[in-house]
């Protein structure tokens, strides 16, 4: 335990939040926290955050503290319904995250827990490998092939009007590549997924970025879907299966709370 | 048994390089709480990746649009020279060989700089009669 937890009362030093869960969630938990303080349970009503005391500046995001974080929510998840917070959430002390926090979001806190009750996270990342996805567009079109065979010979100076196109075609072809490969994944994997995330594509080569909330009886049958697109697009595509993770892509917004 | 088995996701573990997803989810993902009950929120920048939007495809047909698919693989200085000097265009953010940014205009959306702007926009001179 850090110096200041010896001075200063639990209940007015600043806290970390981990997740909200139900109120009926268990009082102990096995992990230690972020700073390997003990994880407590702060009850409001029917609900509850998870919580350890955490000097004001919070902590900063390193493996081992996020790690922490992960483990806590994972602990309390294998029991009950948890809304994930995103690493980094300090409040000035337990108080103020029953009256500020809880009390004028009661009914949006119960709403968005009863949505992700019995289900899993699990993501999905798509990419291309980038040698074969350039061969299959230059294979695929032939007024591209052609134009870049033309440039081949030809100073730089005088093609950059053409250099310019054969990149928007180029663009063009990638672009439409990415939504029929991604509408075929989806197409295989939506029926079975109760909620769907679409994130950001952070990479050119990336086809696909996923989330999708499943309930934990058809983790089976997704595992199953997922092996058999693999199957059959394993060869030309690469596929990150990540999971079962607590709901944070369908938590994912920002609570305004006025004190 | 393992015939049958169903692909599994993996969650993390050390070593299989899934730790580094993991990781990227509770940055990036979550609820938060943005109120002045809330001493601090790690301004966490997702591990140093930026999110650009699709790279510019001039970049790309510069880097990839000569090199196959027949194993050719032609470091033409055409190629070189396209790769040379780029900046984002600050309309569309597209990057584009500098000289044609400022000098001329944006090949993707059309942004001109002032000096290009200038430069088209004056009249030539007349010559002497």
């Amino acid at each position: 335990m850090s110096p200041s937890s010896r001075r200063r009362p639990i209940e007015a030093r600043p806290c970390y939040i981990y997740g909200v869960v139900g109120g009926d969630c268990p009082h102990e938990f096995e992990a230690r926290g972020l700073g390997g303080e003990p994880v407590r349970v702060v009850r409001h009503g029917d609900l509850a955050a998870l919580i350890s005391p955490a000097p004001p500046a919070g902590y900063p995001a390193t493996q081992p503290n996020v790690v922490a974080h992960e483990l806590v929510i994972e602990e309390a998840m294998r029991i009950c319904p948890v809304l994930p917070m995103r690493f980094g959430v300090v409040a000035p002390n337990p108080r103020a995250v029953r009256d500020s926090f809880f009390r004028p979001r009661l009914v949006e806190l119960r709403r968005l827990l009863a949505r992700v009750a019995g289900k899993v996270e699990l993501g999905l990342k798509v990419y291309w490998p980038e040698q074969l996805v350039f061969q299959e567009i230059v294979a695929e079109n032939a007024e591209l092939r052609a134009l870049r065979d033309s440039l081949r010979s030809r100073p730089a100076k005088q093609t950059t009007a053409e250099r310019v196109r054969l990149g928007q075609m180029v663009e063009a072809d990638l672009l439409a590549k990415r939504e029929r490969d991604a509408e075929r994944i989806l197409a295989a994997l939506q029926p079975l997924a109760g909620d769907l995330e679409l994130g950001k594509i952070t990479a050119e080569m990336m086809v696909l970025n996923a989330a999708f909330l499943v309930d934990l009886e058809r983790q089976g049958e997704f595992d199953e879907a997922m092996t058999k697109l693999h199957r059959q697009l394993g060869r030309r595509l690469i596929f990150k299966y990540l999971g079962p993770l607590p709901p944070y892509s369908f938590v994912n917004i920002t609570l305004e709370v006025r004190r | 048994m393992m015939a049958h088995s169903a692909l599994q996701p993996t969650r993390g573990r050390k070593g299989d390089g899934s730790l580094a997803d993991v990781i990227e989810v509770v940055l990036d993902k979550g609820l938060v709480i943005n109120a002045d009950i809330v001493v601090s929120v790690a301004g966490v920048e997702l591990l140093g990746i930026k999110i650009r939007a699709a790279l510019a495809s001039f970049a790309t047909a510069a880097r990839y649009g000569l090199e196959f698919p027949s194993g050719t693989n032609i470091e033409t200085s055409v190629w070189q020279q396209a790769q040379l000097v780029k900046e984002s265009c600050p309309q569309c953010s597209k990057q584009v060989p500098a000289d044609e940014l400022l000098d001329e205009r944006c090949p993707w959306c059309g942004w001109q700089s002032a000096r290009a702007k200038a430069r088209l926009t004056t009249p030539l001179p007349i010559p002497e009669m």
